[in-house]
């Protein structure tokens, strides 16, 4: 018993002293792992106008509409669960999981994004303050 | 009408606007409340306040923060609570627990004397007296509130005294026995050859875990238990009155760390400093051993699983109170041993 009260004292002060867990998010970002589903991208040079990927879609996320003269998916991020579908189908690799999550519009109609905004490259992130996963024996996941 | 030179007057006003008085206790209260939150979350792993204040990444002005948040906001007063008593509770708990630190000497002064603000031979029994109140402020706040949160963490605080008050009347009877005086600067004088934890290690752990228990801290906050009832006994209580019940427990935190640095750890006594007034090195001792009593109180917080109210009862009367009697009993035994030990006449 006495045991029990003294052990967590020391490992308390040996906590105080450590590598916080918490990583202070919008400053610094954790590095996605490779395959990670976050939004996803169109390739507009590669697209062959199929509808493969609007047929798959199991949220009717995906729709045809005409862009510039052509037949091109216009991508509504509300509707999708990201499911990695219609970037399995896609015949041409047109389609591609990004590792972008953040994004925020002000209206439900905001998050539809026409051919234009679809094929928009994600955010670059500054090398700097990208943090990665590692495992720790003790804790399971630390960040470094 | 006493007459009073101009210096006393002087040494007056320091006492009760600056050092034992308004200021060091609010001081410490904004230090303990920044430290307790950033200190836990090292524990947990975690940063703690971050972004407000100077010194980035610190969030050292975060209390002063959250009280300005808490002065704008509405005081609401619950429909069927009987409003004079409840609007009176916080104003009396902060009252009180700001009163303990007046009996309390700091320091001696050079020209005989002890840096106190009221000095009297039996200072020992008016901080009993300040303490026992404490529990019965609670016991009015959780009736007046009519809400059944305060309503049983007000019977849970009434039964908590139970457990804690006996063990510290009778651990504070030994100190009595040793130092022959209920006067607080004699019982630090009186350790001014040994410190009375050596002489009674029994004796200090049985007044810090019932002095916790009195703050109502973690291992036995249980009548302000989070998860079982919302905030206990001032759950209501919002704005204004709410900072005035938080700034009252660490009102009290200041008092329990100044008292048993004064009971166990020789209060202003240790080695001079050089180039420092022996009476300013007196108060740095005694801010030194404070602040070490506090980082223990506010680490159990951290570390310790709440108690059952019957597990606390049952520590209290079987453990802290035969312990307390030893106590006593080695002191008594022992007197012949330490009698030439202890100093002060």
């Amino acid at each position: 018993m006495v045991k029990d009260v003294i052990v967590p004292f020391f490992l308390g002060f040996y906590h105080a002293f450590k590598r916080t867990f918490t990583i202070k998010h919008p400053f610094v970002r954790l590095k996605w792992t490779e395959r990670y589903r976050g939004r996803v991208v169109l390739n507009v040079d590669r697209c062959v106008s199929c509808r493969s990927c609007v047929n798959i879609c199991p949220n009717k996320a995906l729709e045809m509409v005409v862009y510039k003269k052509r037949l091109l998916p216009q991508y509504d991020a509300g509707r999708c669960c990201f499911c990695n579908l219609c970037v399995e189908v896609c015949p041409t690799m047109a389609l591609s999981m990004s590792p972008e999550v953040e994004w925020d519009e002000y209206t439900r109609k905001g998050m539809i994004r026409p051919p234009d905004r679809f094929s928009e490259p994600i955010k670059p992130v500054a090398e700097k303050t990208v943090t990665v996963k590692i495992l720790d024996k003790r804790r399971g996941v630390a960040h470094r | 009408m006493i007459e009073l030179s101009l210096a006393e007057i002087v040494e007056l006003i320091l006492k009760v606007l600056i050092f034992p008085g308004v200021a060091f206790p609010l001081l410490f209260a904004v230090i303990a409340i920044w430290f307790e939150r950033k200190f836990l979350a090292r524990i947990m792993l975690r940063i703690g306040p971050l972004h407000v204040g100077p010194f980035s990444r610190t969030g050292l002005m975060q209390p002063i923060a959250d009280f300005i948040k808490l002065i704008q906001k509405e005081i609401i007063v619950p429909e069927n609570a009987y409003k004079f008593l409840y609007n009176l509770a916080p104003i009396l708990a902060a009252l009180v627990a700001s009163l303990s630190v007046a009996f309390i000497p700091y320091a001696p002064k050079p020209d005989g004397g002890y840096w106190v603000i009221f000095y009297t031979p039996l200072s020992l029994l008016i901080i009993l007296a300040i303490f026992t109140a404490r529990p019965f402020i609670m016991v009015g706040a959780g009736w007046a509130s009519n809400s059944k949160y305060c309503t049983i963490g007000a019977l849970r605080a009434a039964l908590q005294l139970l457990a804690y008050e006996v063990p510290i009347v009778l651990s504070l009877a030994s100190i009595v026995i040793m130092s022959r005086s209920f006067d607080l600067a004699r019982i630090i004088e009186s350790q001014s050859s040994i410190w009375f934890i050596i002489l009674q290690p029994i004796g200090f752990i049985v007044i810090l875990i019932s002095m916790m228990a009195e703050l109502s801290r973690r291992p036995f906050d249980i009548p302000m238990a989070e998860q079982e009832l919302v905030f206990g006994w001032p759950t209501e209580y919002t704005g204004t009155q709410f900072a005035l019940v938080m700034v009252s427990e660490y009102y009290d935190l200041c008092a329990v760390a100044s008292l048993i640095t004064l009971f166990f750890l020789g209060g202003w006594m240790g080695p001079a400093i050089p180039f420092v007034p022996p009476m300013l090195s007196g108060i740095i001792w005694f801010l030194l051993k404070m602040a070490i009593v506090t980082v223990v109180i506010i680490m159990g917080r951290g570390i310790y699983p709440r108690l059952r109210i019957d597990q606390l009862l049952d520590a209290g009367w079987t453990v802290l109170i035969p312990l307390a009697t030893i106590q006593i009993l080695i002191t008594l035994v022992t007197a012949q041993w330490w009698l030439p030990l202890v100093g002060g006449g």
